[in-house]
């Protein structure tokens, strides 16, 4: 939170503040055009939303139910992600996709909306796989009630997922259900050093069809470490590290306190030169084309992997991005910028260019319409190729 | 409309794709849910995706409705054709087109079979996890739609759970590509919204499936308790205890008697209900795991406990389980089967409230449920021949609708609202939820051509005819859960 305070951008002192639920609806009601934002700790997916009016959940908080029997809870969509941990933990439960900037002051409904996943998304799914049920304002002002407060509902369109990754632009969370897991007594994180980043991608593709049922595989090229968390009963954990080590037959270094995971936590830059942090959804044959790209740029430009080759995290200066987004498009692929800690600021986060066709920009489009009838949230996300320097 | 406007349609398709005599209607007319029939105008049996994407973009220039088919095992109708439309086949769409073993991703045909996807990923340690007990016979395409559940939902999710990206030709001819390769995507989550669907947005033509590593080992106990609350109770305590098992089902002593019949399955005598727990993981997390669930289990009511030492004795156990529907047949001629979920704290309750609905309607009612999700499959025992009770049991099961809706559950767990349960939406969900639903799918289909008549009410309701097994259940091929 401390860094975004450093570098407000020009309507970051023009937030309101939302007074209930129906004062949302009276709002869009009235034709306002808003943004909904929470504790702005991914700050440039509300940005570039020039003509509408931030308005802030915060004041929309707290846990309104929670039933640890049923391993589900409802809780208001700006409740900060810490009160929901702390709630959760104090039960031995936990949200197993390991939510980032918890300690930034990440809400509820900020995490939804830009659908970032965790390393612990490789063992049991991401948001996506977790959300059950939503409470939206839509564009016509109505709050409607999408899913269920069940751990299994098979009943209508599955609204809630469709606002998983919406960066606020179909409609306004306000309240949310989500599944819950009991926690694991035990967790123990391990490293795996590779000899090049193909040796490392094949240990990635071993250790997550293996055994092992391994929590987070994640790979630090720095390190030229792939990491793992095996979580359970202590002595399974031992006992399955051990395995592991003797199946790879190359050395394991057990290592209790690993800052790879707080970092990917806390989605810090890799490099203090750095301005920008993104997500890029991949595979392992991306990774090893990003590999060399981040090896070309070197001081410029760092990565890290998660969820097992799935997820690449970057960390670049401004300086680069004219070249990585056409390492994008080359890929077909498409990056999701999520901080910006000073310096140069991108003017969309939405990097690469996809190849989407007219009609599926067209079913898109209609969907958002049928979420939001009068426009009353930004227009969709789109690629604008970002000028180079 | 007239005859001569489907020869269009068949002009545009190889020879024999489109297909309107009588032997062939007359095998679509229903799906699983056998009380419900209609002949379409006729069946296309396309061969590629080029044939699907001509077909739905002829029935989007002539407004002539379409329903896409897999297997026709749908429990709620919603396979069941139009009469003014024709129905879409895909099971010639079989072919597993890619499967990646290095980022445990398969891509596949709409029209193949739940396990054979499991099958193929199996030479690579990897497994697809959803399994509906009718997984030798559905197909993805038909899974995707109805987001389809099984056994195992606790803790692996349902079918969308398991699809990062789905290529589907929408109600208005157009091809979208939602999702892609990876696990990871970024902006809404198209996917997860078509996944569910029940076809009313438009038809899947490729799939891409998330694979899992197959789980090691597996710990299966059979538990018999002397009433159903206890086994309640039970399952309360595994859960508070930690323990996350992949499996937690209970059946109820008519069913238990019914499955008795049809497998010899060896379920404890007298039990008024058992409850089947099942661990699995690797062995040195199942070695700690099992004791716990010993320790728990034995803190309860129980009167006797299995543990089956092979998997030999856990196919037994699962035997009885998933015979229990079929088997229903040996206890009554017709019967109907509902999939409402229930908070499962309220279980014991539930099950109550459903024994007096039986009571009062004067029909048994036979209960099997996945507990673990609270996912109610209460079966209404009834004879057709007998006049009135075919109405006094769908009387009974919208009673056990709507008690699942007061109590803060849903109507369907995993088989889909489709036509069956289409008058049950509105009172789930209010005016402005139910708007928001015509307006996606008015997004997709503004002329109501996908699958019109399923999970909306206020069309006209097809004939009802005698219930009863699905075909490949009274052949043996496939049972449910
Ligand atoms: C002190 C300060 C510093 C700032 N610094 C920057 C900066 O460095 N760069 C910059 O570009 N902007 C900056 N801003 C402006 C800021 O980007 C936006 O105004 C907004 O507050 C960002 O919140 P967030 O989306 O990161 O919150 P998050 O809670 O992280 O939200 C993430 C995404 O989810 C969406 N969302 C949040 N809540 C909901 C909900 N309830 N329903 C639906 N969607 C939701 C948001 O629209 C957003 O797309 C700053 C603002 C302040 C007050
Ligand atoms: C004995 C038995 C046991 C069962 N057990 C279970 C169970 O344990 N769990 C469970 O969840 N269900 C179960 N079912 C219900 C049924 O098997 C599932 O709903 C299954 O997913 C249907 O697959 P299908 O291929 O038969 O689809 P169909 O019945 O042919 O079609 C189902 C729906 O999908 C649509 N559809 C089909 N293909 C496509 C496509 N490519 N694109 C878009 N829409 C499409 C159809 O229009 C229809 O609405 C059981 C059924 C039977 C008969």
């Amino acid at each position: 939170m401390s860094n975004d305070q450093k570098f407000p951008s020009a309507d970051a002192g023009d937030v309101q503040v939302a007074s209930s639920v129906t004062d949302l609806q009276q709002r869009v009601r009235d034709g306002q055009k808003l943004l909904p934002v929470g504790r702005q700790t991914k700050a440039p997916l509300a940005a570039f939303a020039v003509d509408y009016q931030a308005i802030s959940l915060n004041t929309l908080s707290g846990i309104q139910e929670y039933e640890p029997s049923e391993y589900t809870f409802t809780a208001l969509a700006g409740t900060p992600l810490s009160e929901i941990v702390a709630a959760l933990a104090s039960q031995r439960q936990y949200l197993p996709f390991d939510p980032v900037l918890i300690d930034q002051g990440a809400t509820l409904g900020g995490t939804v909306g830009s659908g970032i996943n965790g390393p612990g998304r490789q063992r049991y799914g991401g948001l996506r796989d977790f959300i059950l049920g939503a409470e939206i304002v839509t564009g016509d002002g109505h709050l409607v009630s999408t899913g269920g407060k069940v751990v299994k509902n098979a009943a209508g369109f599955d609204v809630p997922k469709l606002m998983v990754g919406s960066c606020g632009r179909l409609g306004i969370l306000t309240s949310l259900t989500f599944k819950v897991f009991p926690a694991p007594p035990f967790q123990l994180s391990g490293g795996v050093v590779c000899q090049n980043v193909q040796d490392a991608c094949q240990v990635i593709a071993q250790l997550a069809a293996g055994r092992w049922e391994l929590d987070a595989i994640d790979f630090d090229p720095q390190a030229m470490t792939v990491y793992f968390r095996l979580a359970g009963p202590e002595a399974a954990c031992l006992q399955l590290a051990a395995n592991l080590q003797q199946h790879l037959g190359r050395e394991v270094v057990m290592l209790p306190e690993l800052d790879h995971w707080s970092q990917i936590a806390q989605l810090r830059c890799f490099s203090s030169s750095h301005s920008l942090v993104a997500r890029l959804p991949a595979d392992l044959s991306l990774i090893k084309h990003l590999h060399q790209f981040a090896h070309q740029h070197a001081d410029e430009f760092a990565y890290r992997v998660s969820v097992a080759g799935a997820l690449a995290w970057l960390s670049f200066s401004h300086g680069v991005l004219a070249e990585f987004q056409a390492f994008l498009s080359q890929h077909q692929a498409a990056a999701l910028v999520i901080r910006q800690e000073g310096g140069d600021r991108v003017t969309q986060p939405l990097l690469g260019a996809r190849q989407v066709s007219t009609s599926q920009q067209s079913v898109q489009q209609a969907i958002k319409l049928a979420m939001d009838p009068t426009q009353a949230f930004p227009p969709l996300l789109d690629f604008v190729p970002v000028a180079a320097q | 409309m007239s005859q001569s406007r489907f020869e269009s349609l068949r002009d545009l398709l190889p020879a024999d794709l489109f297909q309107d005599d009588d032997a062939t209607l007359a095998a679509f007319e229903s799906d699983g849910l056998t009380a419900f029939r209609c002949r379409p105008q006729g069946v296309v049996l396309p061969r590629t995706n080029e044939e699907v994407i001509r077909t739905v973009q002829w029935c989007h220039e002539n407004s002539v409705p379409f329903v896409a088919r897999g297997s026709g095992t749908s429990l709620s109708g919603g396979s069941m054709p139009v009469s003014d439309g024709i129905v879409i086949s895909l099971n010639r769409l079989q072919k597993i087109l890619s499967l990646d073993p290095d980022n445990r991703i398969a891509v596949v045909q709409p029209g193949v079979v739940n396990l054979q996807v499991s099958a193929a990923a199996a030479p690579h340690g990897l497994y697809y996890a959803p399994d509906p007990s009718s997984q030798k016979i559905c197909t993805i395409g038909g899974n995707v739609a109805f987001n389809s559940g099984g056994a195992h939902c606790l803790k692996y999710g349902m079918t969308s759970n398991h699809v990062v990206g789905i290529q589907a030709i929408t109600a208005t001819g157009k091809l979208v590509e939602f999702g892609g390769q990876s696990v990871e995507s970024i902006g809404p989550d198209w996917t997860g919204l078509f996944c569910g669907s029940e076809g009313l947005f438009g038809i899947a033509l490729e799939i891409t499936l998330r694979l899992l590593p197959k789980p090691e080992q597996f710990h299966t106990v059979l538990v018999g308790y002397h009433s159903l609350r206890d086994a309640g109770d039970a399952v309360s305590a595994v859960i508070e205890s930690g323990l996350l098992p992949g499996a937690m089902e209970i059946m109820e002593s008519l069913a238990i008697e019914a499955a008795e019949a049809a497998t010899a399955c060896g379920y404890p005598k007298d039990a008024e209900a058992v409850l089947i727990v099942e661990l699995e993981g690797p062995r040195e997390k199942l070695a700690a795991e099992q004791a716990q669930l010993e320790s728990v289990i034995a803190g309860t009511n129980a009167f006797e406990t299995v543990v089956a030492e092979n998997a030999e004795q856990r196919d037994k156990i699962w035997a009885g389980r998933k015979s229990a529907f079929s088997a229903a047949g040996l206890l009554s001629p017709d019967f109907l089967v509902q999939d409402g979920v229930v908070p499962r704290k309220r279980l014991g309750e539930a099950l109550e409230r459903i024994q007096v609905i039986s009571s009062a309607s004067g029909l048994r009612v036979a209960n099997v449920f996945h507990a673990g999700d609270g996912n109610l499959h209460p079966l209404i025992l009834f004879d057709d021949s007998v006049p009135g009770e075919l109405e006094r049991a769908e009387a009974c099961a919208g009673e056990i609708l709507r008690l699942c809706i007061e109590m803060g559950g849903s109507i369907t767990g995993e088989h889909g609202v489709g036509v069956e349960k289409r008058d049950f939406m509105p009172e789930m969900y209010d005016q402005p939820t139910m708007d928001l639903m015509h307006r996606l799918r008015h997004a997709f289909d503004p002329q109501q051509i996908a699958n019109p008549g399923k999970m909306f009410p206020g069309t006209e309701a097809p004939a009802l005819t005698a219930h009863g097994l699905h075909p490949l259940e009274k052949a043996g091929v496939i049972s449910r859960e």
